[in-house]
């Protein structure tokens, strides 16, 4: 009796979901047709290595109020890519650090973004694309356009003069927390250099998220070059800066390398910098060896 | 226990026809960074045997619906007033960029001689750069079996990044109706997609594409 029951309620099960199935498979038959979809993207082409210098520098409209180009750098970065291999290795240049005489960021107000980028070549032996510098409103506006960052706060930071206040952790921030995360340097037992390293890690967080919001929706990419175009001074030719971002965004996470440069401590009269060790990391650039070891 | 079997089939043709009409979306790619795919040679498509008249669509003209202006200029990074965007470029840049779009929608579903082939597709980007599911969603087909098109229409929005007078980019979203003939099948054709193209070497350059190409009616069995 039990058994014949069981059987009973099993054939109905099976009809119902037979039904259902026969019923989600026209529908869906119905609705969607033979679907075929596809994706080009056109990447920045280069024999070489493409490298981009990005500066943030410490003045700017409506923060402080000045012309950026003849403010001090208090963000360098070297984007050094591998557009073959799809392969990128990040420089982070602590303001600090000794580069051309004196501190690496009086360079900006010295002469633009073309001194900087000169005396950087110089140093490096790395041969420099590409410049894009921007102010503390381009971040924020960035960080607007996506709506926010989901970074991973590495420790607890707390700093008025930045304006910081970020508990450890993964979250999204705000234009607000954003630019206050890249800025402050007190919270930090390493100061500049940590906060060299947070800037790349907010911009590496940027990228990972339009990534991965372009895969369905190619306008996230376009928003945001929009954003950097209109916040953004670079010698980056009008065409090439939608290839450039697509190519970035093609490099997969696990190939990008971060390195922040740092060394000892100094004086050049009485300001303190410090001396760079960068070992053999633009040989190996130069020789092509871009991104973590493989 | 004995309807498992029932079960087991009714999950198959499921899963079977779903995967059959949605295919997912490829994984970014850049150009040059794949082997070119195999290129066969495509046959000419067949003249039916009642000798009657091979359908044939009308040449497409992409009717841009709505143009949608972003002036990128940095005046605001100083502390200045934007630039206006220039009207007449951005318009004139749509124009360049919706005839681009036209010549290969006409190359690919109209014209006999390059319709459904990666001749067709060749009018914009190299095929050799792309791989096979998207060469399928730009709408190459075995050619041995289509006997035409007809009554085609293609209409797009037109959103573009000007610095001044100077275009950085302009995207077509497009929509490409059409009704394809095959040998033993016919039915409603549309390509729907995103086309973005920037000034290189001193013309407008596709450097984005996400075309997906729907096959309606008996063309469905037909192709799948």
């Amino acid at each position: 009796m039990g058994g014949r029951l069981a059987r009973r309620v099993a054939g109905v099960v099976v009809g119902a979901a037979a039904t259902v199935l026969v019923l989600g498979l026209a529908v869906a038959l119905a609705v969607t047709g033979l679907v075929r979809s596809g994706e080009y993207r056109r990447g920045y082409a280069s024999d070489d290595l493409l490298v981009v210098l990005a500066i943030g520098s410490d003045i700017g409209p409506p923060y402080r109020p000045g012309n950026p180009a003849e403010g001090r750098a208090d963000g360098i970065h070297l984007f050094v890519v591998d557009t073959a291999a799809r392969r990128m290795t990040v420089v982070d240049l602590p303001r600090d650090l000794a580069i051309g005489g004196g501190k690496v960021n009086a360079h900006l107000a010295r002469g633009g973004p073309e001194r900087l980028e000169a005396q950087l070549e110089a140093w490096s032996g790395l041969a420099i694309d590409f410049y894009a510098m921007g102010s503390f409103q381009s971040l924020t506006a960035v960080v607007e356009t996506l709506g926010g960052v989901q970074v991973d706060v590495p420790q607890r930071m707390l700093d008025a003069f930045s304006g910081s206040d970020l508990q450890p952790g993964p979250q999204v921030l705000g234009p607000v927390q954003a630019l206050a995360f890249t800025r402050d340097r007190k919270s930090l037992a390493d100061g500049d250099i940590g906060r060299s390293r947070n800037q790349t890690r907010l911009m590496l967080a940027a990228m990972a998220q339009v990534r991965e919001a372009s895969v369905g929706d190619m306008g996230i990419v376009l928003r945001t070059v929009a954003t950097l175009r209109q916040h953004t001074l670079t010698n980056i030719p009008a065409g090439e800066m939608l290839p450039l971002a697509l190519t970035a965004l093609s490099i997969p996470p696990d190939a990008i390398e971060q390195v922040t440069i740092s060394g000892p401590f100094d004086f050049i009269g009485a300001a303190s910098v410090i001396r760079p060790q960068p070992g053999d990391l633009f040989q190996r650039l130069n020789q092509g060896q871009v991104g973590p070891s493989q | 226990m004995r309807h498992l079997p029932v079960l087991r089939t009714c999950v198959l043709l499921l899963v079977l026809a779903l995967s059959a009409c949605t295919t997912a979306v490829a994984p970014v790619q850049v150009a040059g960074d794949r082997p070119p795919p195999k290129v066969t040679a495509t046959p000419t498509p067949p003249v039916p045997d009642d000798e009657a008249p091979l359908p044939q669509a009308a040449p497409f003209t992409v009717g841009v619906t709505q143009v949608r202006v972003t002036g990128v200029n940095n005046a605001v990074l100083f502390g200045g007033a934007e630039t206006p965007a220039d009207a007449a470029a951005a318009n004139q840049a749509v124009d360049l960029a919706a005839a681009s779009l036209g010549r290969y929608l006409n190359a690919q579903l109209v014209d006999r001689a390059t319709m459904f082939s990666d001749a067709g597709t060749a009018t914009l980007v190299d095929p050799a750069t792309l791989d096979e599911q998207t060469r399928s969603a730009l709408g190459t087909l075995d050619r041995s079996r289509v006997l035409g098109t007809v009554s085609g229409s293609a209409t797009a929005i037109a959103d573009v990044l000007i610095d001044g007078t100077t275009v950085e980019a302009v995207t077509l979203t497009y929509t490409a109706d059409a009704e394809l003939v095959l040998v033993g099948a016919r039915g409603p054709l549309t390509q729907s997609g995103t086309i973005t193209f920037t000034p290189l070497q001193g013309q407008l350059t596709p450097v984005s594409w996400r075309p997906v190409t729907t096959f309606g009616g008996d063309l469905e069995a037909a192709l799948s």
